[in-house]
């Protein structure tokens, strides 16, 4: 489990962090969403213990990561700007990944190779970037950590190369156990990927949430009265937005599906109607609800 | 052990400084190979020249490659610092950063002792292989030297990556590391040197302002003579200066842990992780401009334009690092008031000389306690003290003599207290003019020495000399015959013949008396008839050169036999030719002549010299021939053209004709032989010196 507590990281004048903090559970895929300067960057990296927090901790298994091998033996993180030798191929890079990380598998290389279908001997700086995304994967995924960070996971992958980085990546969660933290600036990215998500903004995790719970207790109704009505016909709803045009309204409702459903429907209505929402519109609804616009917290993905 | 260091990632950086590694010890060996056989190839030429060589020849350009291979493989192995992407990547990997630091400079250094390693077994292989002379305890003292050198420029090298986050600035730093402290004690030695009472001799201060304790100063120090104290060829043997050496660049290594373990993975591309280290690089870059500058105002004693533009030049390159390594013209702005502080050391030096000097003469000696003393001679300085004949005169660097009574200490009463006089006498004044002579002062108890040049008087320097050369202690070591490895070289003969001519000369010498002995001490390498006994003892080279004549017979005898066997036929081609030249216009070279009576007093050998008139060899024109222009001289010359040749020591002469010839390229040669000379012969050598001179001072007349 990594538990991140007031975590603060600064950079000269800048605060990267600021008092962070998030617990990660063991076996889970973990989203991290934000825009540029959010801090997802920064807080991998604390994670991984790349970088030294300033103030507060983070800890995995209860232990401190900086400077500790036998965490970090256990942890494998992918940056977004990625490294490889010079002139190196993907098996002098395994070579690299062998000699440091006591947990490599040169089975699981050679597999993750077949499946990508890349040349082991080819040199790693003729690839394109999406073939460089998915060489630091296959090394990545070859270490067989239990924790496996990724930044910018799905940057330059191809629609077919994203489900098969994901498939993997719940192959390992679900067989070993494996827990994997990815962050994105893009939120369609992670809809369907994680179990958890929290959405960062200047250096605070501002929300944090089940997917699964986010999607199911969070919906939209249409409905429609024969008779002049207000908001307040609504009363005892968990009514997170009404909106009305003419007789028709849009209600978006947090609560139980079927027990909303059911006093709804007691009214009478004209017309009703459950609709899904996008994780994108939960985000934008409840993010409202904290007092946050949306498009400020996530100007990429508006933008 | 995996917390300091880690196989694995060990494994991997020696594998990642492969080429670098490769390429300097392939580059080491190689070029070793060629200097070595240049410098047998160029002793076999020329036998006066043949000795051991020094621990400069051996390693001294090759320190230089060391440092630069150090420094390329120290930065690739770090190199991942400065980049964000790679510095994230080797952050991440479980190695402590200890690990990865300790194995990172065991690989830099591996492969650095693999160059080293490359370098000495082309080194011994050869010489083993030749045969040639060779101070190996010697050579073990240059190889830790290298092997420290590694050491230290790693050390700084890592210290410079860890505190540095560009390329530009590591360079900067690790120069400034390597160099700027020392450079500043040195400078402060020589400031003393310069400025301070005459009397010094700076580098026995302290060891600081030895640049024998500044490995990176001494081979080149050595190279342009620099500082004019002495000679530092031999000085990689210093023990003292190996260990000092030793523990500092322990120190930067250490330092470079330090500094490594508390850097930021963020300050990758940064110009320095600290303020302060950016600060002391500025100024460090600033100070050597200030300095001349200060030496330029102390020489001439005022501010002149030049030391404006010294002074601009300083603050310009304090001002451009600042703008080059941060990239921001605001932050250069910001440093430049604390230009100041680069000019308040520089001020340091106007001070520091005198106060260093006015310290060191404050040392008591007297008479009282002071328990001994050495006179320390200098080769290549025959009449040093002033007044010729006493101060014995090798003539030859890294003469025996020299080396082994420089150890002698002198405890007789009368010598100390001329010494005690002197010393209250020069320290009291500021110029003083005399015999200049050079002291080591031990003080009793705890007061340990005091190395001073000392004026004498005439009459002091007598007295004194006397004493010196009378010592029990300086006489054998005048009267004995070297110990320890050597080889006898009398010419450009075969090793079986110098071993012959060796193994007489010993037993000759040995049986003679001392008086006689010392008739035999030599004064010059580079004439005909002649012993040279080169050798080393412990990490000291060493050449004792004799006399060859009628006090060793047998010696002489062979030596006369072998050189006229290989050098008649040339010899007399060489006269005939000259005669030919005078009496023809037809020349395409120079030659010159010199004629020695090996029965002479030592050091009036020569009775005839032609360096100074060699121009009457030649015709001017086919109506001006040399011949008629210049008929004693041609006399002379139709006259031992038709010489005989004569192995006897007690009438033979040794005649050494030396021939420049100017073709596609320049080639010397030297040829001598044994010759007889006739009465009629002699007297006609009297009539050419009588007419033209003669260039040597010890011709003797006839």
């Amino acid at each position: 489990m990594i538990i991140a507590k007031d975590l603060t990281k600064k950079f000269d004048r800048f605060t990267a962090l600021n008092a962070l903090s998030c617990s990660i559970s063991e076996g889970c895929v973990y989203g991290m969403v934000g825009s540029n300067g959010a801090g997802k960057s920064t807080l991998l990296r604390l994670i991984s213990g790349i970088y030294r927090a300033d103030g507060g901790k983070v800890e995995i298994d209860g232990k401190d990561v900086y400077d500790n091998t036998e965490i970090k033996n256990r942890l494998v993180f992918v940056p977004d700007e990625l490294y490889f030798l010079p002139r190196a191929n993907l098996v002098r890079m395994a070579k690299l990944y062998s000699s440091v990380y006591e947990r490599f598998s040169y089975d699981r290389f050679k597999d993750l190779v077949s499946t990508f279908k890349l040349d082991p001997n080819a040199n790693i700086a003729t690839f394109s970037k999406g073939m460089k995304r998915q060489a630091a994967t296959i090394l990545a995924l070859s270490c067989k950590a239990d924790y496996i960070l990724f930044d910018e996971t799905f940057d330059g992958l191809d629609p077919v190369m994203r489900n098969l980085v994901k498939n993997l990546l719940y192959d390992d969660v679900m067989e070993r156990n494996a827990t994997a933290v990815i962050t994105s600036h893009s939120l369609r990215e992670l809809e369907d990927t994680c179990d958890q998500l929290a959405l960062l903004h200047k250096g605070g995790v501002i929300f944090e949430s089940d997917v699964g719970n986010l999607k199911t207790s969070l919906f939209k109704v249409q409905i429609a009265f024969s008779g002049e009505y207000d908001r307040s016909k609504f009363a005892g709803i968990d009514m997170l937005s009404f909106t009305k045009h003419g007789s028709v309204s849009s209600i978006i409702v947090r609560g139980e599906r079927e027990e909303t459903e059911k006093k709804l429907r007691a009214m009478d209505p004209l017309l009703f109607e459950i609709l899904p929402l996008s994780l994108e519109e939960v985000f934008v609804y409840e993010m409202d609800a904290l007092g946050y616009e949306f498009s400020e917290v996530l100007k990429q993905e508006v933008e | 052990m995996n917390k300091l260091f880690h196989r694995g990632y060990f494994k991997e950086i020696f594998r990642q400084l492969k080429t670098a590694g490769i390429v300097g010890a392939c580059f080491l060996m190689l070029a070793n190979v060629t200097v070595i056989l240049e410098l047998i190839r160029h002793r076999a030429d020329n036998f006066n020249n043949y000795s051991i060589p020094s621990g400069l020849s051996l390693a001294g350009p090759f320190m230089a490659f060391i440092y630069i291979m150090g420094v390329i493989l120290t930065f690739n192995a770090f190199g991942w610092l400065n980049k964000r992407s790679t510095s994230d990547f080797y952050h991440s990997i479980p190695v402590t950063r200890t690990a990865i630091y300790g194995s990172s400079l065991l690989a830099v250094f591996v492969w650095l002792m693999i160059g080293i390693a490359a370098f000495a077994a082309a080194t011994v292989l050869i010489y083993a292989a030749i045969g040639a002379p060779f101070n190996y305890f010697l050579y073990l003292c240059v190889l830790g030297n290298m092997v420290i050198a590694a050491l230290e420029v790693m050390g700084a090298a890592a210290i410079a990556c860890a505190i540095s986050g560009t390329r530009f600035v590591d360079l900067i730093a690790a120069a400034v590391i390597l160099f700027i402290p020392r450079f500043l004690l040195t400078v402060l030695g020589v400031f003393v040197w310069r400025y301070g009472h005459e009397s010094l001799v700076v580098p026995t201060i302290s060891p600081l302002f030895d640049p024998t304790f500044n490995m990176i100063a001494t081979p080149y120090a050595a190279m342009v003579s620099a500082f004019g104290w002495r000679d530092f060829v031999n000085d990689f043997a210093n023990g003292w200066a190996m260990i000092y050496n030793l523990v500092y660049s322990l120190i930067l290594v250490f330092l470079g842990g330090v500094a490594f373990n508390k850097r930021k993975s963020e300050h990758a591309g940064m110009a320095t992780t600290k303020g302060v280290f950016q600060h002391i690089i500025r100024t460090a870059i600033g100070l050597p401009f200030l300095l001349i500058m200060v030496f330029v105002i102390k020489d001439d004693g005022e501010f002149s334009t030049g030391c404006l533009v010294l002074l601009i030049l300083a603050f310009v390159a304090y001002c451009l690092y600042e703008l080059i390594s941060t990239k921001s013209a605001k932050r250069m702005l910001k440093a430049m008031p604390l230009f100041v502080i680069c000019l308040g050391i520089s001020v340091l030096y106007f001070v520091l000389p005198e106060l260093i000097s006015k310290a060191e003469l404050s040392k008591r000696a007297d008479v009282n306690n002071i328990k001994g003393i050495t006179i320390i001679q200098e080769d290549y300085y025959p009449d040093y003290g002033g007044i010729g004949g006493f101060l014995y005169n090798s003539g030859t660097a890294d003469d025996y003599v020299t080396q082994m009574q420089n150890k002698v200490v002198l405890n007789d009463p009368d010598a100390i207290k001329i010494i005690a006089n002197a010393y209250g006498f020069t320290s009291s004044r500021e110029h003083t003019s005399g015999n200049g002579i050079n002291v080591k002062i031990f003080r009793k108890g705890l007061g340990g020495t005091l190395t001073r040049c000392l004026t004498l008087s005439d009459g002091q320097y007598i007295e004194l000399m006397k004493r010196w050369n009378d010592s029990e202690e300086c006489r054998k070591i005048a009267e004995k015959l070297p110990d320890g490895r050597n080889w006898y070289i009398c010419g450009s003969f075969t090793r079986a013949e110098n071993k012959e001519l060796g193994s007489l000369f010993k037993e000759e010498y040995n049986a003679l008396t001392p008086a006689d002995k010392e008739t035999l001490r030599g004064y010059y390498i580079d004439r005909p008839g002649y012993v040279h006994l080169i050798g080393c003892k412990g990490a000291d080279n060493y050449r004792a050169v004799y006399r060859l004549n009628s006090k060793t017979p047998k010696t002489t005898a062979r030596y006369y036999e072998i050189l006229n066997s290989y050098n008649e036929a040339e010899v007399k081609q060489d006269l005939e030719d000259i005669v030919s030249w005078m009496e023809n216009w037809d020349w395409d070279g120079y030659f010159s002549i010199n004629i020695y009576d090996p029965r002479a007093f030592a050091g009036s050998e020569c009775i005839l010299s032609t360096m100074n008139f060699d121009f009457k060899f030649y015709s001017t024109g086919p109506s001006e021939l040399a011949k008629d222009t210049d008929p004693v001289f041609y006399e002379l010359m139709s006259s031992l053209k038709n010489v005989k040749f004569n192995t006897d020591p007690s009438s033979a002469y040794l005649i050494t004709i030396t021939r420049d010839l100017y073709g596609s390229t320049y080639e010397r040669t030297e040829t001598s032989a044994v010759i007889e000379l006739t009465g009629q012969q002699l007297e006609l050598i009297a009539k050419v010196i009588e007419a033209y001179g003669n260039m040597y001072e010890d011709v003797a007349y006839y």
